[in-house]
């Protein structure tokens, strides 16, 4: 394979640049960019180099902590007396104005208005209505920005979640987590940049797939790495019985030899990945067991994150474990938490769906405020959307479900750049349009990359003769909820 | 006349004819030299003129010195006859080089007013040379030689002028006496963020590298690049460039070609465009090349504005995060020898020289580490050290980061004796020394240090009681001592867990572990179906022995928490093996598992999750043969099955044990009727008892019957039950 076609192979790919893995340390640091980058084939020209911030940001990591099955806004942060009033009155047409049901409710005649079984109250100096599900996140009201007109276009779980997470309903793109790790590595070598950490709830809860978490066309190396409960929190990470770590060393040194001959065959990058992951791989060994190992956290941590956050596998444990991973300079860390889906059965599922999260969620923001990393740890709290005003199926005396809304719902955000004590957005009474000031997705994900250091629209790659980016082709920043 | 005088005569008849014949279409020329239409082939001819010029100077030079001294010279040295043949042939080269000129000016890239000029002053230098010649006096004439001295004189002031002009032409005006600086460097504002993107980016890289060829007076390939009109009227060639398509800008392409190239822009010989000004044309055409767009209208993370700015001397600005630093950059080879997987050192963002600087894994970490980092250590600005093995005598390394901003100690072994020596961090705003020993007395020493805006002391040997004595000595400091959790809060213990989830069938010996992950817990239970506490529970110390089928309740126990609620774990004995168990009738086909060997393989099933583990009956009832080796005193034979009445699973309406020592001679018969619900109930996991009577009993034939006709209150009234089971016991 000569010279040429090498050259091309490299910078089609683009691979060497995103070199935080490869330990390719500075590109083009204070001078303006790599002359060669602009003199590439037509496609390459002129994106941002990666692998560095667009300019300084405010945060440097985040942790998501995603309510899978779409958290009901009306009993947790949208507080809307007027549903309580006109509880059993049908859902007018003028409010309505048409919005596309699911297929669950498409039967339906009547749309019966149901208030929230659960008090609201009001707290912290924003004066912000919190349901008395949660009073942990009530509790620390003054850290976070709630944003209470987040709006989708995807009306079920499947298409919602892919769009929440890569920007397009189809599943073939590359997550968030992806996207940072492509624009800005890891911070720490030996961890993977983005992780992700599953748990259930007792609710109805929907499933999640690795297609929330893959690299799409982005290198292999930046897909989520799943950390689990039990003995092996990643799989296939620990040596097998009997192989100690240098046999180990010796057996990743044979295959990074014939790898390496493979490649100067081939000149495929995929296989300098591979090699990289090897050796990130051999260096979590020694990295991971430190950082899963909660028993020695101190008692007054586990009374902060409630005794549950010992029990593997919980959402507790989940948030102690991405505090972790997060100070440890993990880039993305995502928590699933599953079985917010309420279509019935809401009074009774949501308040234990809240107790398994409340006081984890807010006990997280207290803890990185108390260790001083709120300032650089971005975190997110909310689900894919939001639920109706109306009651699905018979609307019961003491019980009700909702279904699937995507016009408006409510996220918290806290940290790294954002407005603290902040409520943002309205919507109308009915709790079913916006009034004023729409986030929609496209616009949360340019405001997160943002506030790390990324322009949304330069951040890009060349996939199938064009240029795909996070925000797709919309997005534009929020400023009212950033500091 | 002899011979030769009359050939010269004729010769010269004929060379004045033609003279005559090329002045008159001079005359011609002279006004009307834009009519003039050429064909390529002769453009050539035109060429000439840069040669030919010289000729004419020269002899009418000659002539002129050679005129002036004529009185001295004697009749062998200055012969009229020579002097008129030489001014002949200077006034016919004089005329051939002023037609050249015409053709090479037809060509049309030199400015106007110049070239008139020149060009007036040689013809009328050319024609003058003709009524030279034609008015030649003679030397030892009786006519007044002043007119054609005068005339002479003309010639020659014409012959300088016009040959300055001319000079200029080729050279530049400035070629006689050039200025101070070779380039028109005109005044130009200084840049401010009101300036156009086009003026910090593209016209100083104008100025300093193409205007000395291109601009008002020496327009080459009739390019103008140091005006705005200039730009716009482009050149011969066309517009410099296409907006937003920089390959297939002219300019562009001229700058990119190879060096070695012609058409290559800069000319070889004359400076060069740097990499970073290449760059800064190429992004601008391909943004669109707007000649008016300001600074100030782009997004302040428009990557154009940044470099714009930075090109204005400003400092790269973005959204309220404006931080300007001032010092200079490390070299990129100097942080690229740095990067480890233990220790990353990157920059803080594209464009400028901060750095952070980070250390991971504590196992790796050296105190060399820090050391090898002098090279760049003016321009750390982030540093984090958390967890590390730091300790006091460790602390003064830290002190060659005289950029920091913010560094991060949390965890690390310090004890705070050593914080004096952070003095030389001057810039330092925010500091944590979270989970540290560091006490009251050892954070007085950061006194020394009058940037510092923010310190984190949570969980440290400050008692947050000394907040206030802190906030006296350094009242410009926000001290952070973290949450304080409500101490009489008392929360509720987790569950205890067993230590082996899946294991429920306990062999003889063996036991059920139990764990809680709390530190300290205790676990108290009970085997007989109480709630177990302090009162009539017993503690787990390191298993519970289990002998037979129990439903062993456990509850978690700790000072300060309130005790967790109780767990019920439902264990099997396994008892006696039998040697085989064979099923007489068929199961349902969907719950066949491997027929009789799976009552006695120690898999329990879920009564959650039916298809796992469990043998299901409908249509058939369930026969089993249970075979031992006769030699064990068997008394009791326990059934395990599942209860869902969602899922049609009851009950087994009788259950039926034959018993004896050799097939088909039984001995004793047992038979249970179990109850059978009113309603509906949880899903659970029903073991059944049938108490035999004591002996060594070889062949067991157990049969189960499922209710046949579900009661009136279930939703499928009147239709057969389900009965499923999973294990079978002998004790």
């Amino acid at each position: 394979m000569n010279d040429l076609q090498r050259y091309r192979l490299q910078f089609t790919r683009r691979h060497f640049l995103a070199k935080s893995m490869l330990g390719l340390g500075g590109l083009a640091l204070g001078s303006l960019m790599m002359p060669g980058l602009f003199r590439k084939k037509e496609e390459e020209i002129l994106s941002m180099p990666v692998g560095l911030p667009h300019f300084a940001p405010k945060a440097k990591r985040i942790i998501y902590l995603f309510q899978n099955g779409a958290p009901s806004q009306l009993e947790s942060f949208d507080y809307k007396p007027l549903l309580n009033k006109m509880q059993g009155q049908d859902l007018p047409a003028s409010v309505r104005m048409g919005q596309r049901l699911t297929g669950m409710t498409s039967n339906q005649e009547k749309f019966p208005l149901v208030g929230s079984a659960f008090g609201f109250k009001q707290y912290g100096q924003s004066g912000a209505w919190v349901s008395d599900m949660f009073p942990g996140i009530a509790s620390i009201v003054d850290d976070i920005c709630i944003v209470k007109t987040i709006h989708t276009d995807a009306i079920n779980h499947d298409p919602a979640l892919t769009f929440f997470q890569t920007g397009a309903q189809q599943g073939n793109r590359p997550s968030m987590g992806a996207w940072l790790s492509y624009g800005l590595g890891s911070e720490n070598q030996n961890l993977p940049a983005f992780t992700v950490l599953l748990s259930r709830g007792r609710g109805n809860g929907q499933g999640v797939y690795s297609k929330l978490w893959t690299n799409g066309f982005l290198d292999s190396i930046h897909q989520g790495v799943v950390f689990s409960s039990g003995p092996d929190p990643v799989l296939y990470l620990n040596n097998p019985v009997g192989h100690d770590s240098l046999s180990r060393r010796a057996m990743l040194d044979e295959i990074a030899a014939f790898n390496q001959g493979s490649f100067a065959h081939t000149g495929d990058p995929e296989i300098q990945a591979r090699i990289a992951q090897y050796e990130m791989s051999y260096r979590m060994q020694t990295a991971v067991p430190e950082l899963t190992d909660l028993s020695k956290e101190p008692d007054h941590i586990i009374k902060m994150y409630g005794p549950d956050c010992l029990v593997p596998g919980s959402f507790a444990s989940n948030c102690l474990l991405a505090r972790k991973l997060s100070e440890a300079g993990v880039r993305f860390v995502q928590l699933y938490h599953q079985g917010w889906d309420q279509h019935g059965n809401l009074v009774g599922e949501m308040p234990l769906q809240a107790q398994d999260v409340d006081r984890a969620s807010a006990a997280l923001v207290r803890d990185l405020k108390q260790r001083g990393l709120l300032d650089e740890t971005l975190v997110i709290w909310g689900g894919e959307f939001g639920r109706t005003n109306y009651c699905q199926g018979d609307l019961g005396r003491n019980n009700y479900g909702r279904d699937h809304h995507p016009k408006c719902f409510s996220i918290w955000m806290a940290g790294g750049g954002i407005k603290p004590g902040v409520v943002y957005g309205e919507t109308d009474e009915f709790g079913y349009n916006i009034v004023k000031d729409p986030v929609s997705v496209h616009d949360l994900h340019a405001t997160l990359l943002h506030l790390l250091g990324l322009d949304h629209e330069q951040l890009t790659f060349r996939h199938l003769g064009r240029r795909y980016r996070l925000t797709d082709v919309e997005g534009s920043l929020v400023p009212g909820i950033m500091a | 006349m002899n011979t030769t005088d009359q050939r010269w005569r004729i010769a010269e008849n004929v060379f004045s004819s033609v003279l005559l014949v090329l002045q008159v279409l001079l005359l011609l020329l002279w006004p009307f030299h834009e009519k003039l239409l050429l064909p390529d082939w002769a453009l050539s001819g035109g060429r000439l003129h840069p040669i030919l010029l010289h000729f004419p100077i020269v002899l009418l030079s000659m002539l002129a010195i050679a005129w002036f001294i004529r009185k001295g010279l004697g009749d062998a040295l200055f012969s009229d006859l020579a002097f008129r043949s030489v001014l002949l042939l200077a006034s016919f080269l004089a005329t051939v080089t002023c037609l050249s000129g015409y053709v090479l000016s037809h060509k049309g890239d030199y400015d106007p007013e110049l070239l008139g000029r020149h060009r007036n002053l040689g013809t009328f230098t050319a024609l003058l040379s003709y009524l030279l010649w034609v008015f030649y006096p003679g030397r030892g004439t009786a006519r007044d030689t002043r007119p054609f001295t005068v005339l002479f004189g003309i010639s020659l002031s014409a012959i300088v002028l016009g040959s300055h002009f001319g000079g200029s032409l080729t050279h530049g005006e400035d070629y006689l006496f050039p200025d101070a600086e070779e380039t028109t460097e005109r005044k130009r504002p200084p840049l401010t963020a009101n300036s156009t993107v086009y003026e910090a980016l593209v016209q100083s890289v104008l100025d300093s590298r193409c205007t000395g060829c291109h601009n008002p007076k020496k327009a080459k390939g009739q390019l103008d690049l140091s005006s705005l009109e200039g730009l716009l009227k482009g050149g011969k060639s066309g517009a410099p460039w296409i907006p937003g398509d920089p390959l297939q800008s002219l300019m562009v392409q001229r700058i990119l070609l190879d060096p070695a190239d012609k058409k290559h822009m800069p000319p070889r010989g004359k400076p060069q465009l740097t990499a970073v000004e290449i760059n800064q044309i190429e992004y601008w055409v391909h943004r669109g090349a707007d000649l008016n767009q300001k600074i100030s209208a782009l997004l302040e993370t428009d990557s154009l504005r940044i470099l714009a700015m930075a090109m204005a001397g400003a400092s790269p600005s973005s959204i309220k995060v404006a931080r300007s630093y001032g010092f200079p950059e490390a070299g990129t080879a100097a942080i690229e020898k740095l990067q480890s997987p233990y220790r990353t050192l990157r920059p803080l963002y594209q464009q400028g020289p901060a750095l952070q600087l980070s250390f991971f894994l504590k196992g790796a970490f050296q105190l060399n580490m820090i050391r090898e980092c002098k090279p760049v250590a003016a321009q750390v600005v982030s540093l984090t050290l958390a967890k590390m093995p730091l300790q006091d005598p460790d602390v003064k390394e830290l002190a060659m980061f005289t950029n920091l901003e913010r560094m991060d100690l949390s965890g690390t072994e310090i004890q705070g004796k050593t914080l004096g020596e952070l003095k030389p961090l001057s810039m330092l705003e925010y500091l944590s020394l979270t989970q540290t020993r560091v006490g009251l007395e050892e954070l007085r020493s950061l006194k020394g240090i009058p940037s510092l805006k923010k310190v984190w002391i949570w969980n440290t040997a400050v008692d947050s009681a000394d907040w206030i004595l802190l906030k006296k000595a350094m009242p410009h400091i926000e001290w952070d001592f973290g949450t304080r959790m409500d101490e009489m809060e008392r929360l509720k213990l987790t569950m205890p867990q067993p230590s082996d989830p899946d294991k429920m069938i306990f062999n003889s010996g063996e036991m059920l572990q139990l764990k809680h992950p709390l530190r300290g817990a205790r676990i108290l239970f009970t085997t007989d179906g109480s709630d177990p506490d302090t009162l009539q529970g017993n503690e787990y110390k390191q298993g519970i022995a289990v002998d037979r089928p129990m439903n062993i309740l456990a509850r978690a126990v700790l000072d300060g928490w309130m005790a967790s609620d109780p767990k019920i774990f439902s264990v099997y004995a396994r008892g006696i093996m039998p040697d085989s168990v064979v099923l007489l009738t068929r199961p349902n086909p969907k719950y066949l598992l491997n027929g009789g060997p799976s009552l006695v393989d120690n898999q329990k099933g879920d009564a959650g999750n039916l298809l796992v583990n469990w043998l299901g009956f409908r249509e058939n009832y369930c026969q089993a043969m249970v075979i031992t080796d006769g030699k064990k005193t068997i008394r009791q034979l326990i059934l395990s099955t599942a209860i869902n009445h969602y899922a049609y699973v009851f009950p087994p309406q009788r259950i039926t044990v034959r018993y004896g020592l050799e097939k088909g001679k039984w001995l004793h018969t047992e038979q249970l009727r179990p109850a059978q619900p009113a309603n509906y109930g949880p899903v659970a996991n029903q073991p059944y008892i049938i108490n035999l009577k004591s002996g060594a009993w070889k062949y067991l034939e157990l049969s189960i019957e499922p209710v046949q006709k579900l009661p009136s209150w279930h939703s499928g009234k009147n239709e057969k039950a389900w009965v499923f089971l999973d294990e079978i016991f002998l004790q």
